[in-house]
């Protein structure tokens, strides 16, 4: 059976633009690429 | 005294010398030279946003020379044409046409691509009818021919455009995926979105593949690929696609491709952004009895060949394939980083025509990448002035690749996806369910990735001016 294709569901959009859960995500990716960073320098 | 020659002042080049410099200060007096044919250094990235008309191309840029006068380092505006390894000078052609012959105890060739348009006939600004956000005029010009195209919108037109890459053999897909979004956002900003079909054209064999072979990352129990952010993308953008597909020619408006099952298609187009594939720069290598030994030091690209494992079919190739100090396994002195280095393979899976044209994406080796395999080369050069082995390493199966591609520049209403993968090229000898730690990998579209976009530039920016604290910016 094909697999059902991926989409963006509504949450997700309004996610992407929510001004307060985007500061989150900015610290929480933030820390992460700082993370990755530290294992080459 | 030990002198050091860098070839070329990109992201690998440039923090090569500013790195240099920094550890060789108090260590006795050496010379660092940086030969670059453009005096000036460019923050590629945010050239999408120069090819949209929302940034001038100065403000990606500043003059090297200060930099390096400040940091002790000097530079010689001028193309280098040859090297001779064996007595260990290189050939540069100034600006006034005049030759200089520079020696060098230790050689960094960092040169960057050289934009190979004349592959696809009718590609490119110059000589043919696509436009190219590759050097900063280019991306200027794409910007005016897309705001005359903006122009003849407001007035009523509909308008086909393509974007994409325009060889089987290219790389910087990210680069054109972040030019479509940001097209795509701005005409939407415009109320012009509707008059516009828009189509991503490229070489990847799948969806969202990136020239690094796509990647899958955790979102909760689901195993979330960049493929599934793409065509979700793509189909919320409404921008159709066709991949896996080589540019055979442009003509003016109209597009000829073959794909891997062999159909052969035309496509018309009224504006068109088509990435052209990259060559090394053309420099000879000549031996102390005048032979040209270019072929016995890099690839047939012309990208020098380092400590790699060459000749692996893809099947084979896998992270400790990869090289990890950037040394010339020929002349030791000689090292190359960024996209001067010849790799050993593709990253993703390469393909073939049924006529035999190859097609599939050749791999990026820029940005962070470039930064991170310049500096390995230059603490590696660093270490062997102090009578030490190369100790530094950054190979690609075992970096991280950080990739924020931009989609719409915007500090209130902006999007970018934010990407991490750990470590860049698959390494199944250590990561055997995937190649990767997929615990450490992220793929996810946002506000906040706008954000690190911008930061980006302007840290970026600052830390290679070598302002006050440019070492603490990774």
């Amino acid at each position: 059976m094909a697999q059902p294709k991926f989409r963006f569901s509504e949450k997700d959009r309004r996610r992407r633009k929510n001004i307060i859960y985007q500061l989150f995500r900015f610290v929480v990716l933030g820390l992460h690429f700082w993370k990755l960073v530290r294992t080459t320098h | 005294m030990a002198k050091i020659v860098i070839v070329g002042a990109g992201f690998a080049g440039h923090y090569a010398a500013l790195v240099g410099a920094d550890a060789l200060k108090g260590k006795g007096h050496h010379e660092i030279t940086v030969i670059s044919r453009v005096p000036k250094f460019t923050y590629i990235p945010s050239l999408v946003w120069v090819g949209v008309g929302q940034m001038a191309a100065e403000e990606t840029q500043f003059d090297l020379k200060p930099v390096y006068d400040k940091m002790g380092i000097n530079y010689i505006h001028g193309t280098v044409t040859e090297v001779h390894p064996d007595e260990q000078y290189v050939v540069a052609e100034l600006p006034n046409g005049e030759k200089q012959n520079v020696n060098y105890d230790f050689l960094l060739i960092a040169t960057g691509p050289y934009l190979n348009f004349a592959a696809t006939p009718g590609l490119g600004p110059e000589n043919g009818y696509t436009q190219s956000i590759c050097t900063p005029p280019h991306a200027t010009e794409a910007a005016s021919k897309y705001l005359e195209l903006v122009n003849r919108l407001e007035k009523g037109d509909r308008a086909k455009i393509v974007i994409g890459t325009g060889h089987g053999l290219c790389t910087c897909q990210g680069a054109a995926f972040e030019y479509i979004c940001n097209i795509h956002n701005d005409l939407v900003d415009r109320g012009l979105r509707d008059r516009v079909e828009i189509m991503w054209l490229s070489n990847e064999p799948k969806l969202g593949d990136f020239g690094i072979d796509g990647l899958e990352a955790k979102q909760g129990s689901l195993i979330y690929t960049s493929e599934m952010m793409a065509e979700a993308l793509f189909d919320e953008y409404d921008i159709k696609w066709e991949i896996r597909s080589h540019v055979r020619k442009v003509e003016d408006g109209k597009i000829y491709t073959v794909n891997l099952d062999g159909e052969e298609k035309e496509f018309d187009f009224d504006f068109a952004m088509l990435i052209p594939p990259f060559k090394a720069q053309p420099i000879k290598w000549i031996d102390k009895d005048g032979n040209d030994i270019t072929e016995k030091i890099c690839n047939p690209a012309g990208f020098v060949k380092v400590d790699a494992n060459y000749g692996k079919p893809y099947e084979e190739l896998d992270g400790p394939d990869w090289p990890r100090t950037y040394q010339n396994p020929t002349y030791k002195n000689v090292f190359a980083a960024g996209i001067a280095f010849a790799p050993p393979g593709p990253l993703s899976k390469p393909g073939k025509a049924p006529d035999g044209t190859p097609i599939g994406p050749t791999p990026p080796r820029t940005g962070y990448t470039a930064e991170l395999s310049g500096r390995a080369a230059i603490l590696n050069i660093v270490d062997m002035i102090e009578g030490k082995e190369p100790s530094h390493t950054a190979s690609m199966a075992e970096t991280p690749g950080l990739c924020v591609a931009s989609m719409k520049n915007n500090w209130i209403s902006g999007e970018a996806a934010t990407i991490a993968i750990y470590p860049v090229a698959r390494n199944r000898a250590k990561y055997p369910e995937y190649g990767r730690d997929i615990d450490m990998c992220v793929a996810e579209i946002g506000l906040a990735g706008s954000w690190f976009k911008a930061m980006l530039h302007y840290a970026f920016l600052y830390k290679l001016q070598a302002k006050p604290g440019w070492k603490l910016i990774p």
